[in-house]
């Protein structure tokens, strides 16, 4: 385990370098969806649905129209009427039941399905405009029953679908010495990304193409929907992907771009639209709230044996991503204990309050947050430390045909750090109480074995020996595209610097699914890796024809091409004669993984919970990351420390109370949100070992820090207080509250 | 049908200008530093007229015992000059981005948290305010204008006894800004040769107000400062006023006030004794 050593033989893997976009960001520089010029455009608004659950019986655009400015406004009868899905799935799938229950959303709808949901859209050359028109357009409403929790949408049949992993656990469990179980809801969270979704679109008829500017976080996914809604060829739509300022899956989705492009198209004018924060909480998407159940068997000595996970999930008014966040929560639990037969079987249930969708871990946080607090359980009825009862659960770290053999070792090093064993129950006069907690997870990198995981690059020398890779991946403002660079620097032999990255544009002949799962490096990042591979082949094939060199013997050095013997020539002027003859120096290539690639992943921390005002607080925290090869420590330990965060905020913090509409925060500040005052000492250690199928032996990390750490808090809170949290967040009150309640039944 | 932008936003120079803009536009909006409207205005309509109060020079102005009423909260944070409480106040509130726009008149008119107030009824603040009728400016104390609001707030003050000492906590989700659940302020000094204390508290949705019992008790148990603490903390409990929500019972927000008391009390107690 190392934080992180510099491999000798490697030039820019595993050099802090600064990220490329970090001065533009940090001077303001940075040009974001909001910032972008687009001369001529028309402004367009929404107008929404106040009601959770209503059809549009009529609307009166009247007033609307005579606002100054306006240019049109249309409602659902004017849009096209093509139902799919948000998320981007089931577009090739024939029409049926099935797909219909999946593909549920229309431009603009005739039935909305939630308080916020579109169903007319105003268009003003301005957006105060729009704005104020917006507001004075009337709505005759028919209201409609609505089912507002999800247990009533289980037993009226508003079912989405199921996802299940079979297994024949009962066996095991009749075996078992030891057999817990707990139940825990988790509630919904928004996103709250600093940049809210925005989006512009432009027709120019001349070449008969569309093109769409989006926040997305998947631009060649975006481009095949809307082409679909549209009802064009593919090749007529260009989606051009400008950073968002924060994604964390919520951008994982179509909003309004379809829309967009519909309204270029009739318009014959460019027009934009960017949501309000109010819209963000009411019409984009939130964490999906999930109820677990969750039962394990073990042996005396702690051997994990089997798990049966049930899970009911709220997936809102639109199917989205539900059914694969389930699928991938089961998947979690798999690979984490891989030891143990697990059986999971998950319900995805609709009901009329705002749609969940991809959030950070994909499922995983809430499915490991449930299943570590069940571990702990069983740790603390058979007497033993919770740190030794996972490592009874690992493989051993002298198992050296398991990848995860070197995380248990390394989690014993972190516990070591960490000082674990300190660990015993503490309070003071105040009544604050203090202990430690652990939870691990396996997160695995990209989404294999999905049908379309993939990512094709391309890399060019240019004329002056730099290089320019044309890659599919995006860079969702992680720090993606400066990894990228690093990758293709290393390979090609030259400095960071004279690597161009273009991404985020469908034209450019490359293809990705997009950037999420933490896929980026190991997917995007080995497509990268063996496109610049193929261009320094292709260079050195071109050196070796024009000079007679072996090609073996040839290499890329402080800006020359060399070889053993001592012959040179200057990199760019040979690029530069090559490129002068009509030779072509670039190379294209495709990765699609042939396995699921795992990355491990520990949190511990240390609490001091008040038990007069039932204040939690985070007083140490540190994440053991085994994410392969850390490919750029500097923005690595950025993501881990940004995870760890949004993993407290889900914990502590972020309350999701819906209304009696279904409605969750409509503010900030109402749901709260973690920020740079919320940070706590937190210790980042990476593995640091070379994995088999990443590019240099990187795996991904996005998504690793937030997965345990919500378990590995309410752990503590349970040592601390002997209060076992079910529900989240662990506010104050609520705190307070379960330990008044324990203090009685204790009395 | 209300906009969410104001038709005109009007800047007067000084209170003669005012007076007359309030003689021609007399429903106009009187706008601080806008943090807290300007928001509502997305939700609720803007109004059509805005007066700018900051425009005026003279309400930008502080001296050591008193600040204008447009002065930002930065800048109280920052003043060394003022009683820790007030700069403990103002540093609660928010980030740095509103606390450099947000200002005193404005906490204590509007009916957000308004925790500066709090911490200024703890120090027996007075406020000067502008009489549109007559012109001219008129002083009161805080506490009249908690209960009777409206009024144009030009100046804050305070006066400090001696061995003046204060306090003052904000209990919420987190240690700095965020959803706030209650305030506390504290203000111990020597009157009549004897040690006096002030007890103010505030919280959402609760007009900020003082705690006379718990103050009394306080004064009236001659054993030591920490059962002092102890016992005032129990009167405070029943005495201060809160509004319970969904989120936090009552009996929560009376037990964290109790905490808040008791800790306020013993922190300045350990100051005493040292």
């Amino acid at each position: 385990m190392a934080n992180v050593q510099i491999d000798a033989n490697l030039r820019y893997i595993g050099v802090p370098v600064p990220r490329l976009d970090a001065s533009a960001k940090v001077t303001g520089r940075f040009r974001y969806m909001s910032d972008m010029m687009l001369p001529g455009a028309l402004w367009a608004v929404l107008v929404r649905s106040p009601h959770p659950h209503a059809r549009v019986l009529h609307i009166d655009f009247s007033q609307a129209l005579a606002y100054d400015n306006i240019v049109a406004a249309f409602g659902p009868e004017d849009v096209p009427d093509i139902q799919y899905n948000t998320a981007f799935m089931a577009i090739d799938i024939p029409l049926s039941a099935s797909r219909s229950v999946l593909a549920d959303k229309r431009l603009l709808a005739t039935v909305a399905q939630h308080v916020g949901d579109a169903v007319a859209v105003v268009v003003a050359s301005t957006k105060r405009a729009a704005i104020e028109a917006a507001r004075r357009v009337h709505i005759e409403w028919d209201i409609l029953p609505s089912i507002l929790d999800p247990e009533q949408a289980l037993s009226s049949g508003h079912i989405v679908g199921n996802t299940a992993h079979p297994a024949e656990v009962e066996e095991l469990f009749a075996q078992a010495d030891l057999v817990v179980t707990d139940a825990v809801s988790i509630p919904a969270l928004q996103h709250v990304c600093m940049e809210t979704h925005g989006c512009a679109a432009y027709f120019d008829a001349a070449s008969g193409r569309l093109t769409i500017w989006s926040n997305t976080q998947a631009p060649f996914l975006m481009r095949r929907l809307c082409a679909h809604i549209l009802g064009l060829s593919t090749s007529r739509v260009r989606i051009l992907k400008l950073d968002e300022g924060g994604g964390f899956g919520n951008k994982q989705e179509i909003y309004e771009e379809a829309l967009a492009g519909w309204l270029a198209l009739q318009l014959g004018r460019p027009v934009r639209l960017q949501l309000s924060r109010a819209e963000e909480f009411s019409a984009t998407r939130s964490r999906h709230a999930i109820h677990l159940n969750v039962r394990v068997g073990l042996r005396q000595d702690g051997y994990l044996l089997a798990s049966d996970t049930t899970a009911l999930l709220d997936a809102g008014a639109y199917a989205s991503h539900a059914l694969t966040v389930l699928a991938t929560l089961g998947a979690t639990i798999r690979h984490t204990y891989p030891f143990a037969l697990h059986r999971f079987h998950g319900t995805a249930v609709k009901t009329h309050t705002l749609p969940g969708g991809a959030y950070r871990g994909y499922g995983a946080p809430q499915g490991m947050f449930a299943f570590e607090r069940v571990m702990d359980i069983a740790a603390d009825r058979l007497h033993i430390d919770s740190l030794q009862l996972r490592l009874r659960n690992l493989p051993p770290a002298s198992d050296a045909t398991s990848e995860q053999s070197g995380f248990a070792h390394d989690l014993q090093k972190s516990a070591h750090i960490f000082g674990w064993q300190e660990r015993a129950r503490a309070s003071d006069p105040d009544g604050i109480v203090r202990a430690n907690g652990i939870a691990i997870a396996a997160v695995p990198s990209g989404t294999f074995p999905a049908r379309l995981e993939a990512s094709v690059a391309s890399v060019r020398w240019n004329e002056d020996g730099s290089a320019t890779l044309f890659t599919g991946t995006c860079d969702s403002s992680t720090g993606s595209t400066t990894a990228l660079a690093q990758i293709v620097a290393e390979e090609l032999g030259i400095p960071v610097e004279m690597v161009d990255i273009h991404e985020g544009d469908t034209d450019l002949g490359v293809l990705d699914m997009g950037s999420y799962a933490q896929r980026t490096i190991t997917i995007g990042g080995n497509a990268a890796y063996q496109a610049a591979k193929k261009a320094k082949e292709a260079l050195f094939d071109a050196v070796s024809a024009e000079y007679g060199k072996k090609h073996e013997d040839l290499r890329v050095q402080q800006g020359t091409i060399c070889d053993s013997t001592g012959w040179e020539i200057n990199l760019s002027t040979f690029c530069r004669q090559y490129t002068a003859r009509g030779g072509g120096l670039v190379a294209t290539a495709t990765y699609r993984p042939q396995a699921v690639t795992p990355a491990y992943s520990a949190c511990f921390v240390s609490v001091a919970v008040d038990t007069q005002t039932g204040k939690v607080q985070i007083e140490r925290c540190l994440l053991l990351a085994d994410c392969g090869r850390v490919l750029n420590p500097l923005s690595a330990t950025g993501q881990i420390i940004g995870g760890v965060i949004q993993g407290i905020e889900g914990t502590l913090i972020g309350l999701y109370f819906k209304d009696a509409r279904g409605m969750g925060p409509h503010t900030i500040r109402e749901q709260g949100l973690a920020s740079s005052l919320d940070t706590v000492p937190i210790t980042v250690l990476f593995s640091n070992t070379p994995h088999g199928n990443g590019p240099y032996g990187a795996k991904g990390l996005g998504e690793l820090a937030i997965v345990p750490t919500g378990a590995a808090i309410a752990n503590a809170v349970a040592q601390a207080t002997g209060v076992a949290p079910d529900r989240l967040p662990l506010r104050p009150a609520t705190m307070w509250l379960a330990l008044q309640k324990e203090q009685a039944e204790m009395s | 049908m209300r906009g969410i932008y104001p038709q005109q936003i009007w800047q007067p120079h000084d209170f003669k200008d005012l007076a007359h803009l309030l003689r021609e536009r007399p429903t106009s909006f009187i706008l601080a530093g806008g943090t807290i409207a300007i928001p509502s205005w997305q939700e609720q309509g803007a109004p059509e007229d805005v007066i700018y109060l900051p425009a005026i020079p003279e309400l930008r102005t502080y001296g050591p015992h008193w600040c204008g009423a447009a002065v930002t909260l930065a800048e109280i944070a920052a003043n060394q000059e003022y009683p820790p409480a007030l700069r403990q106040a103002a540093r609660s509130i928010a980030g740095p981005g509103v606390r450099n726009l947000a200002t005193p008149g404005g906490n204590i008119s509007s009916r957000a948290d308004r925790c500066l107030a709090v911490a200024l009824l703890a120090l027996n603040a007075w406020v000067e305010y502008f009489d549109p009728h007559t012109a001219t400016l008129d002083r009161t104390t805080l506490e009249d204008v908690l209960l009777h609001p409206g009024r144009i707030i030009t100046r804050v003050g305070w006066t400090l006894p001696m061995k003046s000492r204060s306090h003052f906590t904000r209990f919420g989700l987190r240690g700095v800004s965020g959803t706030n659940l209650a305030t506390i302020a504290i203000h111990t000094y020597e009157e009549a040769n004897s040690l006096s204390c002030a007890i103010a508290v505030g919280g959402p949705g609760v007009r900020p107000h003082r705690l006379p019992r718990a103050e009394a008790t306080w004064k009236s148990i001659p054993y030591s400062l920490e059962e002092a603490a102890r016992a005032a903390s129990l009167v405070a409990m029943d005495e201060a006023q809160t509004r319970e929500t969904v989120l936090a019972p009552a009996q929560y927000l009376q037990q964290v006030i109790r905490a808040l008391v008791e800790r306020g009390l013993r922190t300045v107690a350990k100051e005493i004794e040292v």
